[in-house]
């Protein structure tokens, strides 16, 4: 290969790695935005969504590679099916062990958020059992560049780099849709930058942060999802690593920021995919936090996050 | 001090039990020594976090990261794998753990440092990210080659020990203990170690220091305009806190004779965090007693309750219970207590309650009477503290000369909106100036640019002839400006005495080892302070609330204790910004008195906002209208009153032509 | 329409208002002066359901507000522009006054509103798509109350509306709460200006330190010699 082939394979790596993460770390950012809240919990539904949809998969007869008709009807129902889950899921989390919180310490829900990780974690150990799964390769592998455009490169673009990208990216554009243009996603912003004159408004501000946990667990599900079918493999521990990664992406783009989120986690996918092939895999989460580190030492408030004034 | 009997046999029963514990296990052979002694490291560790996290508020979720660097320069300088020196002497053990205790106190001012100018959950996730790059970076310097077009300056350089980690380390030495075959002097090393830290910390806690600290936690700005440093107050709180964690990784190191990376995960960081959320964050008791559960429910009652369970299982018959593994449930079950305990108790297991309890009718009309009735403690000269008075410019020679404050053409804006338009304000030595204008005029911003929270975009400020331009507010209380806020701002988990302590801050200069060794110096400087405290709060009629907590004070109070704790730190120039806000008319003219006794006698020259027209009016010297950021008028209150553009402004429009305007469109 | 009856509000241990009672009746402008810290903003809280009276009752058109959440209390009709304006400042004008519309049922009905706020307001309709946080003062009280007509509401809650602007400025202001009630919503005014305050009211309470120590016709309270001394700077 040539050095710049080698360049474009571990862009387009980094692409989706940072496809996966921006999805996960949208979720991180929206939940803090809304109640301050570092979500630990956010990276295992993640996993679990990952473990959810290979459930629905299992349950709706498929095995082996989807073809056709199968492809535009029974992955979009396995998408909206593993969303719905998950986003029950996290407002159930929300219910349970964070909203009983609200207006106690900072602290107490953090650690519940920990807790309920550690339970989310030991669910999935003993649902899946403790060695990796291999997750069915539902998702026909074509190498674009040959078998479709008949070019010889060493470059390796297949079907499923461009599922994980488009799948990815109509997601973000319809979060997007739904927090700029509509109702309750005004509600949400609203919420978050004030939520007292929020309420003032008429706007139901339980019912508002019960909508942020449901989107983020969709996104978190639909994350999943993609990891599973890209990668054919899903462990109970991968929500920690995953869930970190997606937490600097977050940080990094600046926190309770969307488009930061999506930007960090492009940003985090393409550093980790560039170190782990300039540098050494081994060195690579050091990198990306030495980065975050230097990032946040000359931009306190992320890349792309607003300074907060604080008011004598 | 009299000594509750009760207390004190609870006191030598717990020492009794801690000194007999290993000798009891010994002869039930329970063999539960060494994973109690593993238990009070990690406490240790908790403890030291607490001072990170509980004290001084800084949420650290990277804490093992020090307990890395401790247990391996323990490991590296007494381990023969790297050819240590120190390898192979009796005395090694004991000078390591004061070299780990060090290079931890080092790491944690570096990972400190971007404290500088990261806030809140950024920094947390900065301690997060040094709590992943130092195992990471453990791992891979185990076999370091640097390759540089094959010019190789660095082959195969072994640093850490890399994946395999450090074996063996050296083990302390002591004439006649066994360290190498038993458990049980391990158990007391770390009990010495344990409650030496244990009383360490509390004499910090009970410190300049310490006070500091919880100042920072509850209110940082607050604590920058008292005189409290949060720069160094939190590099100290990290630097402080990682010593501790340095001692108990060496000691770590030496016991389990081996060390290797996967021990500093992340997760060992959250586990510690959960130890003193869960004990509640700041009590030492609690620390204890969070960092004692988890371990046992870890270590003991998981691995015990599986062995009940498959014996009730045999004992009933019941074959599913025969083969129930519960330590696969361990994170399970470690989780949802932690979810429980939270739910149950916010504020941690001994932590101090925070909700206000809702008292009942009958009760709030109680104390409605009560503090309707008690007359406001009248200001009396005779009780001002003697040493403010000493501390006030001796002749008058000093009053009427140059200006304390002189300040030229302060401007500042927010985003669209100009809050000071060229402000020129001069206040004479010992003089009462007021400064009026409507809502949002800008005065409250005028005292944030001269208190050093706000910077000016353009202007002068020279206080006692010395520009105070770009000085920190910390800096700016030190050099005699003191302020009170408009909405109150104390530090309200601390106790009222506590919070006039922390005042005095900047005029002490007790350092680490003077709190916890206490030589008399120190012991007569905090006995002064409390004097001092005591004095100042007797002053301006709180004598009898030392104790209580801040939050818990009325309205009135709250308002006379922010000015005794800028009183503490010495000012020579005082700034209220609407000291009789929400007050009654007879708090109010206590306080106006209080204003006037405090420029009589003691000649400091006070700045007031004030919107009460009969307290400014009567008191000040000289007024400065402000509106629209803009300095309208200045002069004396009866040039004020007359003032057409104040009428205009402030007291109301011509109001004449509106009138007939409503009638006329009405 | 509204009424408040020995209303006591806490902040944690710290009294606010001990047993305050006034009324509004349709049609009106009240307004409610006093220094600051006296309760006056706690009050209009108090009514929005921010905080909750620990006794005493607030009602509004036959409901019981004291037990409402503030999210029904503004969809019956209720809308404030809160003190200090609270814009969101990261949301366009625009988007600011949709949001004041948030709670209405008559989605349709909002455009002409949209329309009559910037009849009110030109300098609004300049700016719809500028960001709320950087508007100048004067266009953030503008907005602020912009946005609570959005709602429609039959009861306005004003905090300070004068608060930061220039005496033209204010002037204007307080012209179109003229003009807005004229049209027939009912405001209740809580200002520290209290000369323009009672210029524009109907009725007023004067308020101190959690107690109302004075009501009367506006034209009255303007001739007081209390209110005079204290609240007009006058000797």
């Amino acid at each position: 290969m040539e050095w710049w082939e080698v360049l474009v394979q571990q862009t387009i790596n980094g692409l989706t790695r940072g496809a996966v993460f921006a999805l996960i770390a949208l979720g991180y950012t929206m939940v803090y935005g809304i109640i301050e809240l570092i979500n630990f919990a956010h990276g295992d539904v993640f996993m679990l969504g990952l473990f959810i949809s290979l459930a629905w998969f299992t349950l709706l007869g498929v095995t082996k590679a989807l073809t056709g008709w199968q492809l535009v009807t029974l992955l979009p129902l396995v998408f909206l099916l593993t969303m719905l889950t998950t986003a029950a899921l996290n407002v159930a989390i929300d219910r349970v062990a964070y909203r009983p919180l609200r207006g106690s310490t900072r602290l107490a829900p953090l650690i519940t958020a920990i807790g309920v990780s550690f339970m989310l974690e030991n669910i999935a150990l003993l649902w899946q059992g403790p060695a990796p799964i291999a997750y069915p390769d539902v998702m026909p592998s074509v190498d674009i560049l040959r078998d479709w455009l008949g070019v010889e490169s060493a470059i390796f673009i297949t079907t499923k780099d461009l599922f994980v990208v488009g799948a990815a990216i109509p997601l973000m554009v319809a979060l997007n849709y739904f927090v700029t243009r509509t109702r309750w996603g005004k509600a949400m912003r609203a919420t978050a930058q004030d939520r007292e004159t929020a309420q003032a408004m008429g706007i139901n501000v339980e019912r508002t942060i019960l909508l942020t946990f449901f989107v983020g667990g969709a996104l978190a599900g639909a994350a999943g999802l993609i990891q599973g079918m890209y990668y054919n493999i899903g462990m109970w521990w991968m929500g920690y690593q995953a869930g970190l990664r997606a937490f600097t992406a977050a940080v990094l783009g600046g926190i309770g920021n969307m488009a930061g989120a999506a930007l960090g986690g492009l940003m985090i996918g393409f550093l980790s995919a560039w170190s782990d092939q300039y540098i050494s895999a081994r060195w690579t989460n050091a990198i990306v936090f030495s980065i975050l580190i230097l990032v946040l030492v000359f931009r306190p408030h992320g890349l792309m996050g607003e300074r907060t004034s604080d008011k004598a | 001090m009299t000594v509750d009997p009760r207390r004190a046999l609870g006191w030598a029963g717990l020492a009794a039990g801690l000194l007999i514990y290993p000798f009891l296990d010994r002869a039930f052979g329970l063999q539960t020594v060494h994973a109690v002694s593993d238990g009070m490291i990690y406490v240790l560790l908790a403890l030291g976090l607490n001072i990170v996290v509980g004290y001084a508020g800084l949420l650290d979720l990277g804490y093992a990261a020090f307990f890395a660097i401790g247990a391996y320069t323990m490991g590296l300088l007494n381990s023969p794998v790297l050819g240590s020196p120190f390898y192979g002497h009796a005395w090694s053990f004991w000078v390591c753990i004061w070299l780990a205790a060090a290079v931890s106190a080092l790491l944690g001012v570096v990972i400190g440092a971007p404290t500088l100018r990261v806030r809140g959950d950024y920094l947390a996730i900065i301690t997060l990210g040094f709590g992943e790059i130092i195992p990471v970076a453990i791992r891979n310097l185990g076999d370091i080659t640097i390759d540089i077009g094959g010019w190789r300056p660095i082959e195969r350089l072994n640093l850490t020990g890399g994946e395999n980690g450090v074996n063996p380390v050296g083990r302390p030495y002591l004439p006649g203990v066994p360290f190498e075959t038993d458990p049980v002097p391990w158990y007391f090393l770390i009990l010495v170690v344990g409650l030496a830290s244990l009383w360490a910390m509390n004499r910090l806690r009970d410190s300049r220091l310490g006070r500091a600290w919880m100042a920072i936690r509850e209110d940082e700005t607050a604590a920058d305009c008292t005189g409290v440093n949060p720069i160094s107050t939190k590099l100290l709180a990290f630097a402080l806190g990682a010593s501790f964690s340095g001692f108990a990784g060496s000691i770590y190191a030496a016991k389990l004779q081996a060390i290797t990376p996967g021990a500093f995960e992340f997760q060992v960081s959250i586990m510690l965090l959960c130890m003193v959320v869960l004990g509640g964050a700041g009590s030492l008791k609690g620390v204890i007693l969070g960092g004692m559960l988890i371990t046992l429910f870890d270590r003991v009652v998981l691995t015990q309750s599986t062995f009940m369970v498959r014996w009730l299982g045999r004992t009933t018959g019941v074959t599913a219970l025969t083969t129930a593994d519960l330590t696969l449930w361990r994170w399970f079950f470690f989780g949802l207590g932690l979810v429980l305990v939270m739910l149950l108790r916010p504020e941690g297991l001994a932590g101090r309650r925070v909700r206000p309890q809702a008292p009942d009718a009958g009760d709030a009309d109680a104390d409605d009477a009560l503090v309707l009735d008690a007359p406001a403690p009248a200001p009396r000269a005779d009780a001002l503290p003697r040493w403010l008075r000493e501390g006030a410019p001796r002749n008058s020679a000093a009053v009427g000369a140059a200006p304390i404050l002189e300040v030229r053409g302060l401007s500042k804006s927010f985003g669209g909106v100009v809050a000071l338009n060229a402000v020129d304000l001069v206040v004479p030595r010992g003089a009462v100036i007021g400064l009026i204008g409507p809502n949002g005029a800008g005065k409250t911003t005028f005292f944030n640019v001269v208190t050093g929270l706000a910077r000016p975009d353009g202007g002068s400020i020279t206080f006692e002839g010395a520009p105070l331009a770009r000085l920190r507010p910390n800096a700016i209380v030190a050099r005699g400006i003191a302020r009170t806020f408009q909405s109150i701002r104390l530090f309200p988990q601390m106790s009222v005495l506590e919070n006039v302590l922390v005042g005095e801050h900047c005029r002490l200069v007790s350092t680490v080892p003077g709190a916890v060794l206490r030589p008399p110096a120190v012991v007569a400087e905090e006995a002064r302070a409390r004097a001092r405290a005591r004095e100042l709060l007797l002053f301006v009629g709180l004598g009898g609330k030392a104790d209580d907590l801040a939050r818990n004070l009325p309205y009135g109070d709250q308002r006379r204790l922010e000015i005794a704790r800028a009183l503490a730190t010495e000012p020579r120039l005082l700034l209220l910004d609407e000291p009789t806000a929400g007050m009654n008319p007879r708090e109010t003219g206590t306080l106006t008195e209080l204003i006037d006794l405090l420029r009589r006698e003691l000649a400091l020259s006070v700045l007031l906002i004030e919107h009460d027209m009969g307290v400014v009016m009567g008191i000040s010297d000289r007024i400065t209208v402000l509106d629209y950021g803009t300095r309208i008028a200045e002069g004396t209150p009866a040039e004020i009153q007359r003032h057409p553009r104040v009428i205009e402004a402030y007291l109301g429009t011509g109001g004449e032509q509106d009138l007939a305007a409503r009638d006329g469109a009405g | 329409m509204l009424e408040l009856t020995d209303v006591h509000t806490y902040y944690g241990n710290i009294r606010a208002l001990r047993g305050i009672g006034l009324a509004v009746a349709p049609g009106e402008i009240v307004t409610l002066i006093g220094a600051n810290g006296a309760g006056k903003t706690t009050t209009l809280r108090t009514i929005l359901g921010t905080v909750r009276p620990r006794r005493g009752s607030v009602s509004f058109d036959g409901h019981r507000l004291d037990t409402l959440s503030t999210d029904r209390i503004v969809r019956l009709g209720i809308a404030q522009s809160p003190e200090g304006r609270r814009i969101f400042p990261r949301m366009t004008v625009l988007e600011n006054l949709e949001l004041g519309a948030f709670a209405r049922a008559d989605r349709q009905a909002i455009a002409p509103d949209l329309e009559r706020v910037f009849t009110l307001f030109p300098r609004l309709r300049e700016r719809t798509t500028q960001k709320g946080g950087t508007l100048s003062g004067g266009e953030q009280q503008m907005l602020a109350i912009g946005r609570a007509l959005m709602a429609r509401p039959t009861l306005l809650l004003l905090d300070e509306p004068s608060m930061g602007l220039s005496p033209i400025l204010v002037e204007t202001i307080f012209r179109i709460l003229g003009d807005i009630n004229r049209q027939g919503t009912t405001i209740l005014l809580v200002e520290q200006n209290a000369r323009m305050a009672l210029r524009v009211a109907h009725r007023g309470y004067v308020i101190q330190t959690g107690r109302i120590v004075l009501q009367d016709a506006a034209a009255e309270l303007l001739r007081s010699d209390v209110v005079r001394k204290s609240y007009l700077g006058e000797k």
